[in-house]
């Protein structure tokens, strides 16, 4: 006859106040953070929580009531929390991502920026000198929503408008155009990135299609002798927007490569591995948007001179040139 | 959860097995799908009260530059909010603490501030992006043609649902920083079982033969049936369990007080059961136990 007592209530009894003690600090901490406890307590914490973890092996081991064990897995998880959570500030880590972390991983799918800036500028070239060729082909290029009245038969007046107009004239108008132009290259983006999945095909067309837009309003612009004026409207917000749009097309465009050509490690692995840095460029994109719709809503307008606008356009495109390629390097 | 005495086991579905500095693996549950969504709500809410304060403030000042002003500082505001809380609460935002989850490394070591913030600027591609995308396609892209906008919305979906196809449910910001996001339960410790301290007249016992019918899955059953606390189901399935093990083990000592027969044996039977399996014979379930056959009862 066997009417033993299970030894795992033995060694509960002898262990039990020690957790009693860790729980009653991991409770402490969970409300009101490290600072809730004394320094003792904090000298005390990590050796009940490795009691306690030497508590939940010997359990593991040599008990056999659930309740105990689901208990010691429960309070070892909190406590883990406690002992390990975050320890540094966040301030540094903010700092030291957008000066290292963004830059490298531009940097990591270089290539992929080159052949994306390199069609678009393709486009545009195309654009213009198609349409300068035939300025029918104007509607062909630019989407009519886009295009808002302006086209090869829009008078000198009307163009000059768009260009130079200030705050009491239409202003809602414009807001709404600026809208649909950043709404358009956002859009863009966007697809760049979610359709590079698919061998990036749709991202060099849609890299070429943008520089034809582009290139065909220029060549309107240049037809009355606007060209400058053209490309001092564009330019200042358009260096950002253009670049965060060619971001997304890279990194659409690496992932898609990385989806054909895997090599040696599988689809997913290779892909696993990219990833990251496909990731951090396109939120980098999106910051990069949102700059360019501020610098659009701010300046473009308010900002009527025309070597104002392109002393602002250069040094933009000077800073993002900069800040990709030499940020981060070295360590 | 038969196999709670086998360390770094495989863990269950919605479970990973961590290991932790100190070398013995810990399980953790992962924060339901449910639970994340939630918390997010919480924190869309804080945000978006914010969010509201800003509209205010940013009315006064004429059209173009308030909407463009609006859209960085909101997002600069959703960020931040973020950003800080998750920092400041040891990996859990405040919408996350409400729900009792937690960010943690998905090695196991300390989580670094370095992993939260790329985690959290993720979370714009990864959710703010999809969720104002998704609903506006045909704003955005008026003119698409349909395959292409389905496309995109497909695309969307599947990033903006990664977690429920991922085993370790990670949306894409986790997979980039690798982070885990657990859960962390209370557990009260409930009073041992076996443990009898009031002397009693009339204790139940049994032999090492009545107690070889039966293994460790039964006797996890029998513990939940005896924590049962609802008084009328409880009642019954102590009734129904007590005929049964009578009946099996061939129980020849009279009319039983149920609960006290049941505690009995369940305190014999555990003791049996743990000193087995200290000896290396781990006695699954019954079935294991009739293939042995009888236990010999001269056992130390």
């Amino acid at each position: 006859m066997s009417a033993r007592e299970p030894r795992s209530l033995q060694f509960r009894r002898e262990r039990m106040e020690s957790w009693r003690e860790l729980k009653a600090l991991v409770e402490r901490v969970e409300k009101s953070g490290p600072k809730g406890l004394s320094a003792e307590e904090m000298m005390r914490l990590p050796v009940l929580y490795r009691a306690g973890i030497s508590s939940l092996s010997v359990a593991r081991a040599i008990s056999l009531d659930r309740s105990l064990l689901e208990y010691l897995e429960s309070l070892n998880a909190r406590a883990y929390f406690c002992v390990y959570g975050l320890t540094e500030s966040a301030g540094r880590p903010v700092f030291d991502f957008f000066r290292q972390d963004l830059p490298r991983a531009v940097r990591a799918i270089r290539w992929q920026v080159l052949i994306c800036s390199l069609l678009m500028l393709a486009g545009t070239v195309t654009g213009f000198v198609m349409t300068n060729a035939e300025p029918g082909r104007f509607r062909t290029f630019v989407p009519d929503a886009m295009a808002q009245g302006r086209g090869p038969f829009a008078s000198n007046e009307e163009l000059r408008e768009v260009l130079y107009a200030g705050d009491e004239q239409g202003d809602d108008e414009l807001v709404g155009f600026s809208g649909y132009l950043f709404q358009h290259n956002a859009r863009i983006g966007i697809l760049a990135f979610a359709l590079g999945v698919l061998f990036g095909v749709p991202v060099v067309y849609l890299m070429f299609t943008t520089g034809l837009m582009l290139g065909a309003f220029a060549s309107i612009y240049h037809a009355r002798d606007l060209g400058a004026e053209f490309w001092g409207w564009i330019l200042p917000h358009g260096v950002t927007e253009l670049g965060a749009a060619i971001l997304c097309a890279a990194a659409g465009l690496t992932l898609g490569q990385t989806v054909l050509f895997s090599g040696p490690t599988t689809r997913l692995t290779a892909l696993a591995r990219r990833s990251r840095a496909v990731s951090l460029v396109a939120m980098g994109a999106l910051g990069m948007f949102l700059m360019a719709g501020l610098i659009e809503g701010v300046f473009r307008q308010r900002v009527q001179g025309d070597a104002v606008r392109y002393a602002l356009a250069t040094s933009t495109l000077v800073l993002w040139i900069v800040y990709f390629t030499r940020f981060g390097r070295g360590r | 959860m038969g196999d709670s005495g086998m360390v770094g086991s495989a863990a269950a579905p919605g479970e990973v097995t961590l290991p932790t500095p100190e070398g013995v693996p810990l399980r953790f549950p992962l924060a339901r799908v449910g639970d994340r969504i939630f918390a997010f709500f919480v924190d869309l809410l804080i945000i978006g009260a914010a969010g509201i304060l800003l509209v205010f403030a940013v009315s006064s000042t004429s059209d173009g530059f308030a909407t463009a002003l609006f859209f960085v500082l909101f997002f600069l505001l959703r960020n931040f909010y973020f950003l800080i809380s998750e920092t400041v609460g040891r990996g859990a935002s405040l919408g996350k603490r409400w729900q009792r989850i937690h960010v943690v490394d998905g090695k196991g070591g300390p989580l670094d501030a370095r992993s939260v913030v790329v985690r959290n600027l993720m979370r714009e591609v990864d959710t703010f992006l999809p969720l104002t995308v998704i609903p506006l396609v045909p704003v955005v892209w008026p003119d698409a043609p349909r395959a292409l906008a389905l496309l995109v919305l497909v695309w969307m979906f599947a990033v903006m649902l990664l977690p429920i196809f991922d085993r370790k449910r990670r949306r894409l910001g986790d997979l980039v920083a690798g982070t885990l996001v657990l859960a962390a339960p209370e557990r009260h410790l409930l009073p041992d079982l076996a443990d009898t301290e009031e002397e009693r007249e009339t204790t139940y016992t049994f032999t090492d033969e009545q107690l070889g019918k039966y293994g460790i899955y039964e006797l996890q059953v029998l513990e939940r049936v005896l924590r049962q606390d609802d008084p009328i189901q409880g009642v019954e399935a102590r009734a129904t369990v007590a005929e049964a093990i009578r009946a099996k083990i061939a129980w020849t000592g009279g009319p039983v007080h149920t609960r006290r027969f049941l505690t009995d044996f369940y305190a014999a039977l555990r003791a049996d059961l743990e000193r087995r399996m200290l000896l290396g014979d781990r006695r699954e379930d019954k079935r294991a136990a009739a293939r042995r056959g009888q236990p010999s009862p001269a056992d130390d």
